[in-house]
């Protein structure tokens, strides 16, 4: 069967793409309205985690830089909304764009060494930033303000308004403004990416020569989408706060720097769409893995879940083999045998009769374009 | 779509390391999986139980209304109040890590689960089964905040015990009130789980860390008074509660703190903090942290030939995990002890330890008796049981208020500790477990023995203050 072909910003692919943003939002309501509130609060750090995965994404997917301390801006924009919060009686809301600008601003800071140094060396600097945060977070001299060791509650304590017409729990409320912000968030980067700084960013990650030559300034594109970036996961630490009511030098730890980058590779990286699919997985994946162990023979449900680690890792070699690009390369993979979309070329004044145009050759070149939403 | 190689190869190594984590737990309470970050208490965990060993302290043995201290039930939920359905079983609910670096402490649900099924084999308790309903939050306060909620609402636990974590008892202890569920016996020494006034609904389960520090700057200061101290703390919510009792308390015993070195989880060794306490030239160095730390502190001390004393953590008390594997260079090291070390060959004729190690043969399903953890969780088991017993007999019976008056107003003992009594009364205590003996490990014997010096504060640390 041969695909059907879709031009992108044709009638028919805003058809598509209003149909999906309809189902996720009916999606949304229903989980929000209909799932018990445990579920809900497991939702609500997807939804927090997903903006940490896309932040890491503009970043590894879209410019090439590889951070493994995506983390520390995750536990720094949660200890900036605590402390404005809890310290300054500041409205939820208002905590996040204060927790992007800081967030922004070190990530530029830390972008800068990314100009020097490329690839395992830099991943290497920024897992420093990952092992070193938690220390941060305890030291004495700031344990006033962080709460030192045993972390600082943050009860926000933000109740459902009287005109919001779905009747839901408290935890469905905090799961709907998270995902609105998430939905907002991702808005907005799959503008960006598809504008001249998206394009900017993969020039610079498939070919930082030629893209120089062409204009491109690497210095400014790379710091930048570093602050962009860490703003982006700033502000999913501080959205998380909304749900777990505490801030734990561990919220920003190791194992979340290593959750974030298995999220952003089983989504699929440098696919916007991927960050959400990959903060579900890491969310939901490891849940499975407990309550089908079970089932199985070897565990009991008191009995430590000694094989639910391997279970989960043994799935994630497996899903990385399956599907290499990711869950939603995959889920793309499988739609490009029925419908495809390619960009929209521009009218072509002049051309040898020979060569073909059109949908066709359009499709070529999407395929060897770098990724977009 | 051009995917960076190099991302993928981090997967994979996360992913190597994701199963070695759960390979390496699986042997229980060893020190690897304890060192990783930070830390409870597992081994030397103090919870008190044995029904059939009541201490003298009386106890209402007919149907009574509460007396003492009785939680503010007006603003709890209907259900809350109501006795549980005649037949149904009672579920009690704990959160802890049974996966990531902390896994080893996993084994605490079994060891109370063990506990409940020798009451189940008799009938349970007023023909009620007890029933542990455990949650895996790998110590994630990201991922106990859930699982507390699915216990309340989801499983409708009638209370929970035992719960592992600071911050994640933290972060769940306004669900509890909200929902007027009790959150008793937590197995974290914070000593803010000591607060009936504000936060009735929250009570510890061992000994406090800042009063295990208080009984060391005690003994430091009458075996030898103005002596020079050194601590090795780790970067964690307990080794910091240890530190900061401990410097406030040597100030007032009048010793002198010559070196203070932290260290964090992820370190590979403490050789450089070893140097510098041993440059200072201490007369007693005090290891402050738990896991693989301890016997690496008390291996380092020895290689530099060190001869003065050395006291740690009641949390390194397991002697096949910590002394053994460093022979002889825990020898003559000080530490608090509160409950029975089941691997340690002085107990083998010990009655109660006989029938733990008969009951986790029979119900433990494979569960290694010796594991610190399982004695723990088979201790809480115990306090748990009495504490629901205690509710049954109040008017009402057993209601989720009930229990947790039960709670405040308990008195017992448990045979697998060294002594004292577990005692609570929500107007004047608030800590359960104030008893401690002074432990000291002799090598050939692979024993600890006690020195003679006991420590019971029990009644004296009162309430919780800011």
């Amino acid at each position: 069967m041969k695909p059907r072909i879709i031009e992108r910003a044709s009638p028919a692919h805003r058809v598509w793409q209003i149909t999906g943003w309809a189902i996720l939002v009916v999606a949304v309501l229903v989980i929000a309205k209909g799932q018990p509130n445990y579920r809900l609060l497991l939702m609500s750090n997807a939804a927090a985690l997903s903006v940490a995965i896309l932040g890491l994404n503009l970043v590894v997917g879209f410019s090439g830089q590889i951070s493994l301390g995506h983390s520390a801006f995750f536990g720094f924009g949660g200890y900036t909304a605590a402390v404005l919060i809890v310290d300054h009686d500041w409205p939820f809301l208002a905590t996040l764009p204060v927790a992007a600008l800081f967030g922004g601003v070190l990530g530029f800071l830390l972008g800068l060494p990314a100009l020097r140094i490329r690839g395992l060396y830099l991943a290497l600097v920024t897992l420093a930033l990952a092992i070193v945060f938690p220390s941060l977070a305890k030291i004495d001299q700031l344990a006033d303000l962080t709460g030192g060791a045993n972390g600082k509650p943050v009860p926000v304590g933000w109740h459902r308004p009287s005109w919001f017409p779905l009747k839901v729990t408290q935890q469905g409320w905090q799961f709907l403004v998270l995902a609105a912000l998430a939905g907002l968030l991702f808005f907005l980067a799959s503008n960006m990416v598809r504008s001249r700084a998206g394009r900017a960013l993969v020039s610079l990650r498939d070919n930082e020569i030629g893209a120089t030559v062409s204009g491109v300034y690497p210095a400014g594109w790379k710091t930048g989408a570093f602050a962009i970036s860490a703003a982006y996961a700033s502000m999913a630490g501080a959205m998380l706060t909304l749900a777990i009511p505490i801030v734990a030098p561990d919220t920003g730890g190791f194992v979340l720097a290593i959750q974030l980058i298995t999220g952003l590779v089983l989504g699929g990286i440098g696919i916007i769409s991927g960050s959400v699919v990959g903060a579900l997985a890491i969310v939901w994946l490891p849940e499975l893995t407990r309550s089908w162990g079970k089932f199985l023979p070897l565990f009991s449900e008191n009995k430590t879940a000694l094989l639910a680690n391997a279970a989960y890792g043994i799935l994630l070699i497996a899903m990385m083999f399956v599907m290499p690009g990711g869950i939603m390369w995959f889920v793309r993979f499988v739609r490009s045998k029925f419908v495809r979309f390619v960009p929209r070329l521009p009218k072509v004044s002049s051309l040898d009769e020979d060569v073909e145009v059109g949908p066709i050759s359009a499709a070529t070149v999407q395929q060897t374009q770098g990724g977009s939403a | 779509m051009r995917k960076p190689e190099k991302v993928r190869l981090f997967v994979g190594a996360a992913v190597v390391a994701l199963v070695a984590a759960a390979c390496g737990s699986s042997k229980g309470t060893t020190a690897a999986t304890t060192a990783a970050t930070s830390g409870t208490t597992a081994a030397a965990v103090a919870t008190t139980a044995a029904p059939a060993q009541t201490t003298a302290a009386p106890v209402e043995t007919t149907a009574a209304a509460p007396k003492g201290f009785t939680v503010d039930s007006s603003k709890c939920p209907a259900e809350a109040t109501t006795a549980l359905a005649a037949g149904a079983d009672i579920k009690i609910g704990i959160t802890l890590p049974q996966t990531g670096p902390l896994a080893a402490f996993g084994a605490i649900a079994q060891g109370m689960q063990i506990y409940f099924d020798t009451i189940n084999a008799s009938g349970g308790i007023d023909g009620h089964k007890v029933v542990v309903d455990a949650k895996d939050d790998a110590y994630d306060p990201k991922q106990t905040v859930p699982k507390a909620t699915e216990l309340i609402e989801q499983d409708k636990v009638l209370a929970t015990s035992f719960m592992v974590g600071t911050p994640n008892v933290g972060a769940t202890r306004s669900l509890f009130e909200a929902s007027c569920t009790p959150q008793m016996y937590v197995g974290t020494g914070f000593p803010a789980w000591g607060d009936p006034a504000n936060h009735s609904w929250t009570v510890g389960g061992i000994l406090a860390y800042n009063t295990e520090a208080k009984i060391w700057a005690a003994f430091i200061a009458k075996q030898k008074p103005g002596a020079k101290v050194a601590q090795l703390v780790f970067n964690n919510d307990f080794g910091k509660a240890y530190q900061k009792q401990f410097e406030a308390d040597a100030k007032t015993a009048g010793l002198t703190i010559v070196e203070t070195k932290i260290h964090e989880g992820t370190a590979a060794n403490i050789d450089n903090e070893v140097t510098a306490i041993l440059a200072a030239n201490p007369d007693y160095v005090i290891g402050e942290t738990t896991g693989a730390f301890c016997p690496k502190l008390m291996a380092g001390l020895a290689q530099g030939g060190y001869t003065g004393k050395t006291i740690i953590s009641a949390t390194c008390a397991s002697v096949s995990s910590f002394f053994k594997p460093v022979d002889p260079a825990g020898n003559g090291v000080y530490l608090l002890g509160q409950q029975k070390d089941p691997s340690d060959p002085m107990w083998a004729d010990d009655p109660a330890m006989k029938q733990y190690y008969a009951d986790v043969a029979q119900y433990g399903a494979g569960a290694d008796a010796k594991n610190g953890s399982i004695l723990t969780g088979y201790g809480a088991g115990g306090l748990t049981v009495q504490t629901l017993k205690d509710a049954a007999k109040l008017d009402g019976g057993l209601t989720r208020v009930n229990v947790m008056n039960a709670v405040w107003n308990i008195n017992y003992k448990n045979p697998l500790l060294f002594g004292g009594t577990g005692h609570l009364d929500g107007t004047s205590d608030a800590y359960l477990s104030e008893y401690s003996i002074m432990l000291q490990y002799d090598a050939a014997k692979k024993s600890q023995v006690p020195t003679g010096d006991t420590f019971d504060v029990e009644g004296k640390t009162g309430l919780f203050a800011g």
